[in-house]
């Protein structure tokens, strides 16, 4: 990332997502970013655990999840004290415009379509992450 | 031609190679294949027990980790059975044959694939 991590620490990104090949491939490729942790879980329930107890910069949360879906989730977020300002990006399939509409509608800032590539990814949560 | 030998557009694959080279490449592939036969089971067992919820879930992994991989013949089939599911409704048998053949056909699709990548003659333009 082009800002650098805050004096406290390492910015910790929640990632919410079931499909463990789209998950690798995030953590991977932002872990390789310096200052950056990925949280990640896979399914909502935990998802919700880790938010309730971590300090986050960011989350990126797929909407179909097991438990507890990703816009349930995003409205938990915007409900709460503590991560009610959270950047937050849901990552979406091809064909699924009305849940994007829905995300945006719950607050999110942004969506990912898959596929994507590890570009777009970067640019988007470059993007997030450096307007904090 | 089968359908998914046609499908399988290499540019997610290069993007994979390019970002982390062939280690990053064949460990997402192989997360891929050891993925997809337990999310088949879990769709057959979720239809067994009329759990549309529960396969629509299988189903969209499937969509996922194929679509990330470039498996549009995965992917295709995946989310017909996905949409049909959200209907709350039992999938056409042929809809998921289709999906059981492209699973099938996906390693051998995506070891050629590898191999190009990996020897350079498979890059994508």
């Amino acid at each position: 990332m082009t800002s650098p991590p805050p004096a406290s620490g390492v910015r910790r990104i929640l990632l919410a997502e079931d499909d463990p090949v789209t998950a690798r491939l995030v953590v991977h490729r932002l872990s390789r970013e310096p200052g950056i942790t990925v949280l990640h879980a896979a399914d909502g329930g935990t998802a919700m655990s880790i938010a309730e107890r971590e300090d986050l910069a960011a989350a990126i949360l797929d909407i179909r999840l097991p438990v507890l879906d990703g816009l349930s989730i995003l409205v938990a977020l915007r409900k709460s004290e503590r991560h009610r300002g959270l950047p937050i990006v849901m990552l979406t399939s091809l064909g699924s415009e009305a849940d994007v509409i829905r995300g945006f509608e719950q607050g999110a800032d942004d969506y990912i379509v898959k596929p994507f590539s590890l570009a777009e990814l970067m640019a988007r949560m470059h993007r997030l992450l450096d307007r904090r | 031609m089968s359908p998914s030998l046609q499908a399988l557009n290499p540019v997610y694959l290069a993007d994979i190679f390019e970002a982390g080279g062939e280690p990053l490449l064949r460990d997402i592939v192989e997360t891929f294949l050891a993925d997809v036969p337990r999310r088949l089971r879990a769709l057959e067992e979720s239809l067994a027990a009329a759990d549309w919820d529960g396969a629509a879930l299988s189903a969209h992994a499937m969509v996922s980790g194929s679509s990330m991989l470039g498996l549009t013949g995965v992917a295709a089939a995946a989310r017909r059975i996905e949409q049909v599911l959200y209907q709350r409704r039992r999938p056409p048998a042929p809809d998921l044959e289709a999906l059981d053949t492209a699973v099938g056909e996906a390693r051998g699709v995506l070891a050629t694939a590898v191999s190009g990548l990996v020897t350079g003659r498979g890059r994508a333009p």
